[in-house]
């Protein structure tokens, strides 16, 4: 909506603003349509870097972000690499909602990725305006285009790559091009404001104009060529690499707006971090440029290389920021969560599911998995619930026997409300979200094992609801053979749950092979079924149950091994290794049916 | 590192079906090396456990993971076969 109203107004302006520049002088348009050139340079370059997201960034992501300094590192090497904090911001947003990092390693990564841009600054400043570098640009293109033809899709993403680099040299060059010849019509120094005044103002134009472009390196490499053309004063260029500073948050801002809340308290957080710190930079500004001089003398940049002196001050600053705001970061985040809450609400809704979450396909996959282990963990409650235990005592290390002894009578539970409260609308919001996927073979594939763990959990619940009302007729029998057997139902399920439990937290000593561990559960299911019927038959014929009891206890022993195979189902289908291709061999491995029965027949040999 | 070996990993980089498959040759490899393992644990566990009701359930394991392996080491040469069948 603020994006909407934020084009409404501000589009038209700029249009009409650009038209009377363009019409007044020729240099003011080299200088756009550099500045043009350099934005589109940046789409190509983020283009490139989104065909590299499958499964790689996610990999990276989740080793480099379990500690603070790592995060600090992923934001500050990421930015570097792909030359935009928008972009590393945005990715953050979208990893956040979609739940694979914590608020306070999102945080670390954006704070990383606000020093990490300043690498910009140093390789403008320090090769961009030293060298020809529309030289590098052309054979750049040329290679690039060439490549973001093939089908392939890494060479179409270093295509756009090279080609987004090209354009942000080209552009660069333009730029510099434009003030230069600018300097012979117009000074633009003359309107230069000294003192805090000037201080503020140029701060507010760098933070409008990079709200405008929504890229603080395309503002930043406008100061530089500006001041390297002496067309504004390097105290206003200080100001203004302040400014843009604080307008670059309008990006992750704008980004969290479709997601949840979790991004909202990133953007708020990356906000405050940027507002901060562009005071403190303001605040002390002649200690700051005292520093910059004395930093300059010992690396050896001449006195009067403003250029350079401005990259050294934007690195101070940002890294000034980092030393303030990282001690803070615990009360940052619960500041955050205190001003941004997560609604309570009575019907349970998606808390991983959103559009930022679909921005890439890792994201996208898994938000869903998340969120169906939410629905798996309030399916655990009516599993609970349906067979008259507490989930606490379902899950605990008490002896199954007593537990079962101890909740001996039936406590009356309405499994449909549950569903309808805590299952339906979750799973409404899977299947709606799954298919805004895009289909890309690996990510289809996924998705069709998430929406199966879905289904499977809905199976098991139907088959605890068919199970309930004789279960409640039964577990306080007076017929101690049909109230034995139904405990034993329940016996079995619980068993399952609490292996299935151990199975998926893991255990440091045993090898992960966590689908594969499943198959001992199927064979298991397979013998205990064979068992049942047996036993249930001598029952009848003994006259130890009646015949309606008998047909009872069929119908719901069918519906425990249903129950039982549809949970091996759901954790089949969630479980997943560290690497996603072990995953799939995993699966691969994982033994049929008839050779389960295979091996149960030659174990009864 | 050698120029052939770097080639060879440039070659891999950029022809992404090449790569998958090798990546789902090592995962294959990395799973069964897992399952070896496993089975050796549980081998040990069995040789140490007394309780006829525990070993005959360690027994039953055992011999999962068993077919798991024979399955998977079985995949695997067929897969290894096919890419040498196409040259790579």
């Amino acid at each position: 909506m603020l994006n909407n109203k934020l084009s409404r107004i501000l589009l038209p302006t700029i249009f009409i603003v650009l038209a009377y520049g363009f019409w007044l002088s020729p240099d003011f348009k080299a200088i756009s349509a550099g500045v043009a050139i350099f934005l589109f340079g940046m789409l190509a370059l983020e283009e490139g870097f989104r065909a590299f997201t499958g499964g790689t960034l996610e990999k990276i992501l989740k080793r480099t972000t379990d500690r603070l300094w790592k995060s600090l590192s992923f934001g500050i090497v990421a930015t570097t690499i792909m030359q935009s904090s928008s972009l590393v911001s945005v990715i953050t947003i979208s990893f956040l909602s979609a739940g694979l990092i914590g608020l306070s390693e999102g945080l670390g990564i954006v704070f990383g990725a606000n020093l990490g841009t300043t690498t910009g600054a140093w390789l403008v400043a320090g090769f961009g305006l030293k060298v020809n570098i529309a030289a590098y640009a052309m054979p750049m293109l040329v290679f690039g285009v060439i490549l973001v033809f093939q089908s392939e899709k890494r060479l179409k993403g270093f295509g756009y790559i090279l080609a987004g680099l090209g354009f942000l040299f080209l552009g660069i060059h333009y730029m510099k091009e434009g003030f230069e010849a600018f300097r012979g019509t117009i000074q633009l120094a003359e309107y230069a404001v000294s003192g805090m005044a000037g201080l503020l103002l140029f701060a507010l134009i760098g933070v409008a104009a990079t709200v405008i472009m929504q890229s603080s390196h395309a503002t930043l490499v406008i100061i530089i060529t500006a001041l390297a053309a002496q067309q504004i004063t390097y105290e206003n260029a200080l100001a203004l690499a302040i400014g843009a500073n604080v307008g670059t948050t309008i990006t992750a801002i704008l980004g969290s707006l479709s997601s949840n809340e979790r991004g909202k308290q990133l953007a708020g957080g990356h906000l405050i971090f940027n507002v901060v710190t562009g005071l403190v930079a303001i605040i002390f500004i002649q200690s700051f440029m005292a520093g910059v001089e004395s930093i300059s003398a010992v690396v050896g940049i001449a006195a009067d290389d403003y250029t350079l002196k401005l990259a050294v001050f934007h690195t101070l600053f940002n890294l000034t920021g980092i030393i303030i705001m990282v001690p803070l970061i615990g009360r940052l985040v619960w500041l955050l969560e205190k001003m941004i809450r997560v609604k309570p609400t009575r019907i349970a809704v998606p808390k991983f599911l959103n559009d930022s979450a679909l921005a890439f396909h890792d994201t996208a996959i898994e938000a869903l998995r998340n969120e169906t282990l939410r629905v798996y963990k309030h399916a655990r409650n009516i599993i609970a619930r349906g067979l008259s235990l507490s989930r606490e005592d379902m899950l605990s290390d008490l002896p199954i026997e007593d537990v079962i002894n101890k909740n001996n009578m039936p406590i009356p539970f309405d499994i449909d409300a549950a569903y309808e409260k805590n299952i339906k609308s979750l799973f409404g919001a899977i299947l709606t979200f799954s298919s805004k996927v895009p289909g890309e073979a690996q990510s289809s594939h996924d998705i069709s094992r998430i929406r199966n763990a879905n289904q499977s959990i809905i199976s098991v619940l139907k088959g605890i609801k068919h199970m309930q009302k004789n279960m409640f007729e039964y577990i306080d029998s007076d017929n101690d053979f049909i109230r034995e057997e139904y405990n034993g139902i329940r016996t079995r399920i619980v068993r399952v749950m609490r292996r299935l439990e151990k199975i998926s937290s893991g255990n440091e000593d045993e090898p992960d092979v966590t689908v594969l561990s499943l198959d001992a559960l199927k064979l298991t299911l397979e013998e205990n079924s064979a068992t049942l019927n047996e036993r249930i038959e001598d029952l009848i014929s003994s006259h130890d149950i009646t015949a309606d009891m008998g047909i009872s206890l069929i119908n719901d022993s069918n519906y425990a091994y249903d129950i039982i195979r549809n949970l091996i189902a759901v954790n089949s289908n969630l479980f997943h290794a560290e690497a996603k291709a072990e995953t799939e061999a995993e699966h691969m491995i994982a033994l049929e049916d008839h050779e389960i029965s295979s091996v149960l027949e030659e174990d009864e040999k | 590192m050698k120029l052939k070996k770097l080639l060879k990993k440039l070659n891999f980089f950029l022809h992404a079906d090449k790569q998958l498959q090798h990546d789902k040759d090592e995962a294959l490899a990395n799973v069964l090396k897992k399952l070896k393992k496993k089975e050796m644990k549980l081998q040990e566990e069995l040789d140490l456990e007394t309780d006829e009701i525990e070993r005959k359930f360690l027994e039953q394991e055992l011999k999962i993971v068993h077919s798991q392996r024979e399955k998977g080491i079985g995949l695997l040469s067929e897969m290894r076969g096919r890419s040498r069948e196409n040259g790579s």
